[in-house]
């Protein structure tokens, strides 16, 4: 062992703690002179964090590493890094990573771009400490940091309705934290748990309250993550910010969410490993109908946002309405794993899988749509077209994006999707018969992404040319640099998708309570390339193209929702506008004359006194 | 380039707008303040290595005396005519006086820690009032006074600059603050009832000069509101103490407590009605929700640095003197057999939700921030009303808490209106740009009221919420984040405003604020315990523990 290994194994967060504090410092104090330093030692400080992280590899494989900090909010908090939150930590690192690249030619504003990247890092490393707190506390500590951090990057254009749209998501950012904080602390107070841990065995002898602990936390998470029907912040939010912000947030951030009700479901709601497999199936009861609830929830997830989708015109909107639709697949997979129990695997690792490929072709796609708007300056699709001659490597990237979310084999979708479906499959097979429809919607919902990046690519690349745009001369090379690594990652995962799965998920699996022969016979051999999933992919790019064809003729893209349908207008509006119009009203009708009413007040109550005085004969 | 063109220094128009501010120089003043600090930081090192390192005992001897409590109740009394005399003279030297008087006082308390740290100090001032006036301190008075002093010294400090450029009559009130600061004191302090309303009445005689001190009309009115409550509410209370004293026959708090038992089975009605008065009478002057229409007024009225310690202090010590009365002398027996801690925390229930309500809709941020005190007034009653260790230990916290964020957001305030006159939160576009550290202090305060955790704010909250659930009641809890999501609604606005909105007049462009450094420190200071205590509670949760065991 040497000397980096043991700084690395006694005061890695340390070290990522106190290089970003330092880096957060630096950056104020560089001046717009010295832009290049800045953003050079941006760059490094993320490649460092990332490779600082990846070389705990070989120890975690063996056991998580625990780094316990004494004393910090009274009962000490520690950091865990274990095979779950190290693959999760590694994308964070690459996505802030390529999207910084990116930002070196997205973020052109020179007054502000201190700013931007000085909430970058902090974005940075809470988002790290996120996933690496071992405890509640530090973990809703940098939880709240991030979103506070990514709302100063989301609004980063300023000006009213950029400042609008971000109140909508720190308000949202701020009740989620709250339902998370009412959690934890419901949590702690009943079971004397403030970590991560599987409390099956509690819950089993708990009424009501373990169901509102895990509906608490679902909902707050879920706002975090997109989920329907919290999603609304997203495509109202994405519209407004920077590209590169788009990116991180499709990438990781939502992620994290998702890995918040990952780690409830499955992790406070399991059964510990010598419990597992002696137990019987009242210890994992609690855990099944959280399970189903999540399942559902997924799947209307998926449907909702495939759906708006198709109906969306503004590149930016229909970008984030595919984030929910795919965050509905990870959460579908988590309900899954939540489900079967100890048999849920397969949801298990297909929900990481799919967390890790989505943020790589998202933030690819989000990309792609940020080359085009900086030298079209247009974000509706429908305005645009024949893209790939006047950026033919944006087209070829695009491309590989489309086929990546879209599940084709070869592309990294595919892979993480298939294990998606066969964890359906298994729900049915295993549970209830129900969920039969689940799966059939599943591949609707394919079968709609699979029509709406038809849409996407085919308005934007394919198709002629309008005049405007047929002259430009596109710069963009850094850019292209960051997309170019994205797009390498989802055609080498495409290729070799079991590396992934059998190197990096696996393990994580096997590290948590699973059934060690359900793995090894549903997951460790797994053959990718079978006919059955191919087919079946076959089948669901021939239905999209279907409604794609269906759709261009009856013109039903361009239609719209009634507004009364809008989730925003339904749960967000009345809440602000109750919490905004409410107090004004007070102000204005009863203020006044409960300042006027003192007199009366005074006097009633002098008398009242007085009398008394003089009856108690003082 | 045309939009940084047209402006072509952003320091011109702030010239046009405040002519006046001069006294930006280091002066005598701001030397004392900062020998002051210093010789704080090295008296407490020093102390604490003396801890250490010979054991208590020689501190013992140096420190004990009998004599102290005395002193730190003559003094400010003393302080006050010499400070107006001095006045007259030299406004600078004025100022050191009441900063080294307070600085004196908070040695003073200090120094009793030996005396206090495992038990109570009782000092005794016979045949004064005819049945003398008897003071008792033990820790939790301790912890208050310290922070008392502590308050005052750095509300002094800002005040130099602060009543300087904005305010007149500066005589009238320094000398006002140094009879506050011995009210508040000896209230804090007071063992029996007698004294106790002495000393409020003290408190809120010199209070109202505090509030009334702009002489507008507004201010007058807001002065003459406080005033008349105060004197129904003083007279409730008097009318609960000669009630108890009908009955028992004696002032002091200890001996209630032990008689009230006894009464308690022979005369229910009369003991009820005795503790609705004084409860009525302390909960006027402690703004709890339905009778807190006097506060908004006259803290937002009042020169800042009196609103600071008005909200950060004078408002606990009614608090704190609930808890002494109904856990000391009138006993959990009683209380609980007549349901007051439902009706109590019913009360804070809806003083929390309603004053945050009031607090969204106001335009003016020291209106806003007096409201803001209406709410968190209802968090310390609601740790009161469980009446339980946990819940008491909350509520104090929370009272340090309160303290120590609402005075930083006060002195923000105040340095917004010194510098850009402005108090309309609707019109701080891009005034983070002007004043960072300003700002970033505000931000700091209001993330904690917010409970943004890693912040003190949050620390309350989480006690609070983990004593409700330790006595059953999640409902409690749901309440707390409502609350919170409240505070959120109406601070953060001014946040966003500040920092990410475009000013009409200057572009976004960062300058240091063109605030003296007495305003700055003081402020500062405040933050940063905030996130110092934010992120190590334990160091005031163990103390409150202890000090409550000792309490009773």
């Amino acid at each position: 062992m040497n000397f980096l290994e043991v700084v690395i194994l006694l005061w890695l967060p340390i070290l990522v703690l106190f290089f970003g504090l330092l880096e957060a410092l630096v950056i104020p104090l560089l001046g717009d002179n010295h832009r290049f330093i800045r953003r050079l030692s941006v760059n490094g400080f993320i490649l460092f964090t990332t490779i600082l992280i990846m070389m705990t590899f070989k120890q975690v494989k063996e056991a998580p590493i625990v780094y316990e900090f004494g004393k910090i909010f009274g009962m000490g908090i520690f950091f865990k890094i274990d095979l779950l939150n190290y693959i999760l930590m590694v994308f964070a690192g690459i996505i802030f990573m390529v999207a910084s690249i990116y930002s070196l030619e997205d973020i052109k504003q020179k007054d502000r771009e201190r700013t931007f990247y000085f909430f970058f890092i902090i974005s940075f490393v809470a988002t790290i400490g996120t996933l690496m707190a071992g405890d509640l506390l530090s973990f809703f500590l940098f939880f709240e940091i991030m979103t506070f951090g990514t709302y100063a990057l989301m609004v980063h254009y300023r000006g009213d309705k950029v400042l609008e749209a971000g109140n909508v998501y720190i308000y949202m950012g701020i009740i989620g934290g709250l339902c998370i904080l009412s959690g934890i602390i419901l949590l702690s107070a009943y079971t004397q748990s403030y970590e991560w841990t599987n409390l099956a065995v509690k819950f089993s002898s708990m009424g009501v309250i373990k169901y509102i602990i895990g509906g608490l936390f679902i909902v707050g998470f879920g706002i975090k993550a997109g989920m329907v029907p919290f999603h609304f912040w997203m495509p109202k939010m994405y519209r407004e910010a920077p590209f590169s912000v788009n990116a991180i947030s499709s990438g990781i951030l939502t992620k994290v969410g998702a890995y918040g009700i990952l780690r409830v479901a499955t992790i406070i709601f399991s059964v510990g490993t010598a419990e597992a497999s002696t137990s019987g199936k009242i210890l994992w009861q609690t855990s099944q109908q959280i399970g189903v609830v999540i399942i559902w929830l997924g799947i209307i997830t998926m449907v909702v946002g495939v759906f708006l989708a198709l109906l969306e015109g503004n590149m930016k909107r229909m970008l984030a309405y595919h984030s929910v639709s795919q965050m509905g697949y990870i959460i579908m997979g988590i309900g899954v794993a939540a489900y079967l129990g100890y048999k849920g695997a397969t949801g298990f690792s297909g929900s990481i899988y799919h967390m890790i490929n989505h943020g790589f072709f998202k933030a690819l796609l989000f990309m792609v749509a940020g080359v085009v708007y900086l030298n079209t300056k247009e974000t509706d699709m429908y305005k645009l077209g024949g893209m790939w001659k006047v950026m033919p490597f944006t087209a070829i990237v695009a491309l590989i994006a489309v086929l990546g979310i879209t599940g084709m084999p070869g592309f990294n979708g595919f892979a993480s999707k298939s294990i998606l479906h066969h964890a359906i499959i298994e729900a049915y097979k295993y549970g209830h018969p129900s969920f039969k429809y689940a799966e059939l919607i599943f591949k609707l919902v394919s079968a709609g992404t699979v029509c709406s990046f038809l849409k996407f690519f085919g308005f934007i690349f394919m198709g002629k040319c309008p005049e405007q745009y047929a002259k430009l001369k596109p710069k963009y090379s850094r850019m292209a640099v960051a997309m170019g690594i994205l797009a390498t990652f989802v055609v080498v995962i495409g290729i070799k998708p079991d590396f992934v799965l059998n190197t990096f998920i696996v393990p994580a699996v096997l590290s948590f309570t699973y059934d060690a022969v359900f793995v090894s016979e549903h997951l460790v051999g797994l053959n990718f390339w079978n006919m059955k999933d191919i087919m079946g992919m076959v089948y669901v790019y021939g239905l999209g193209v279907i409604i794609f064809i269906v759709g261009i003729k009856f013109h039903l893209f361009h239609k719209h929702l009634p507004k009364w349908l809008n989730a925003e207008r339904l749960i967000y509006t009345p809440v602000t506008q109750f919490c905004e119009d409410f107090p004004n009203l007070c102000v204005q009708r009863y203020e006044k004359r409960m300042i006027l009413g003192d007199v009366f007040i005074y006097v009633t109550l002098l008398t009242i006194i007085l009398g008394l005085l003089i009856v108690s004969g003082f | 380039m045309k939009s940084t063109d047209c402006i072509v220094n952003p320091d011109d128009e702030d010239e046009s707008m405040k002519s006046s501010i001069t006294h930006h120089k280091m002066d005598f003043f701001s030397v004392n303040s900062l020998i002051l600090l210093i010789i704080f930081t090295l008296l407490t090192t020093g102390y604490v290595l003396l801890n250490t390192r010979f054991g208590s005992s020689i501190l013992t001897i140096i420190l004990h005396n009998p004599k102290v409590p005395m002193v730190i109740l003559l003094l400010p009394f003393i302080a006050a005519p010499l400070s107006v005399y001095i006045g007259y003279k030299s406004e600078d030297y004025r100022d050191i006086l009441m900063v080294n008087m307070i600085f004196i006082t908070l040695l003073l308390v200090l120094s009793l820690y030996t005396d206090i740290a495992n038990g109570s100090m009782a000092v005794v001032m016979p045949k004064i009032l005819g049945f003398g006036l008897h003071f008792k301190i033990d820790r939790l008075v301790w912890m208050l006074m310290l922070t008392a002093s502590g308050l005052w010294l750095m509300s002094c400090i800002y005040a130099h600059n602060y009543m300087f450029e904005e305010e007149q009559h500066r005589n009238r009130f320094y000398f006002w603050m140094s009879i506050t600061f011995g009210g508040v004191m000896g209230a804090l302090m007071a063992e029996d009832l007698l004294t106790m309303f002495l000393f409020f009445e003290i408190m809120y005689i010199s209070c109202y000069f505090l509030v009334a001190h702009n002489q507008t009309n507004s201010a007058l009115l807001a002065g003459n509101r406080y005033i008349y409550l105060g004197v129904v509410g003083g007279l409730s209370i008097l009318l609960s103490m000669s009630l108890i004293y009908a009955k028992t026959s004696t002032f002091i708090i200890a001996e209630i407590g032990s008689l009230i038992p006894a009464v308690w089975q022979t005369n229910q009605m009369f003991i009820l009605i005795a503790i609705i008065f004084m409860l009525l009478g302390l909960a006027i002057k402690s703004a709890i929700f339905p009778l807190h229409f006097w506060l908004p007024e006259a803290h937002s009225s009042a020169p800042t640095p009196s609103s600071a310690i008005l909200s950060g202090m004078v408002l606990k010590v009614y608090i704190f003197s609930i808890i002494k009365i109904l856990f000391r002398a009138i006993g959990m027996d009683v209380i609980t057999s007549v349901n007051l801690p439902f009706v109590i925390t019913t009360l804070a229930i809806v003083g929390m939700i309603m004053g945050s309500i009031l607090a969204i809709g106001q335009k003016d941020i020291k209106k806003m921030l007096a409201y803001s005190s209406v709410a968190q007034v209802g968090y310390m009653l609601l740790g009161i009303g469980l009446a339980t260790e946990l819940g008491m230990a909350a509520a104090l916290f929370h009272i340090i808490t309160h303290a120590l964020m609402k005075s930083a957001l006060f002195f923000c305030a105040g340095a917004i209106i010194y510098q850009k006159g402005k108090r309309d939160i609707r019109e701080f576009q891009g005034i983070g740009y002007e004043m960072p550290i300003t700002m970033v202090v505000f931000s700091i305060a209001a993330f904690s009221m917010i409970g943004i955790p890693g912040l003190i704010g949050f620390m309350s909250k989480w006690y609070l919420s983990i004593a409700a659930l330790s006595s059953n009641k999640p409902v409690f809890v749901i309440m707390i984040m409502i609350s919170s999501f409240l505070n959120a609604m109406y601070y953060l606005p001014i946040i966003i405003t500040a920092f990410l909105k475009e000013n009409k007049n200057r572009n976004n462009v960062l300058v240091k604020d063109k605030v003296p450094k007495t305003m700055i420190v003081p402020m500062v200071i405040m933050a940063s315990l905030c996130v110092i205590i934010g992120f190590f509670p334990q160091w005031l949760m163990d103390f409150i523990t202890k000090a409550i065991t000792l309490f009773y």
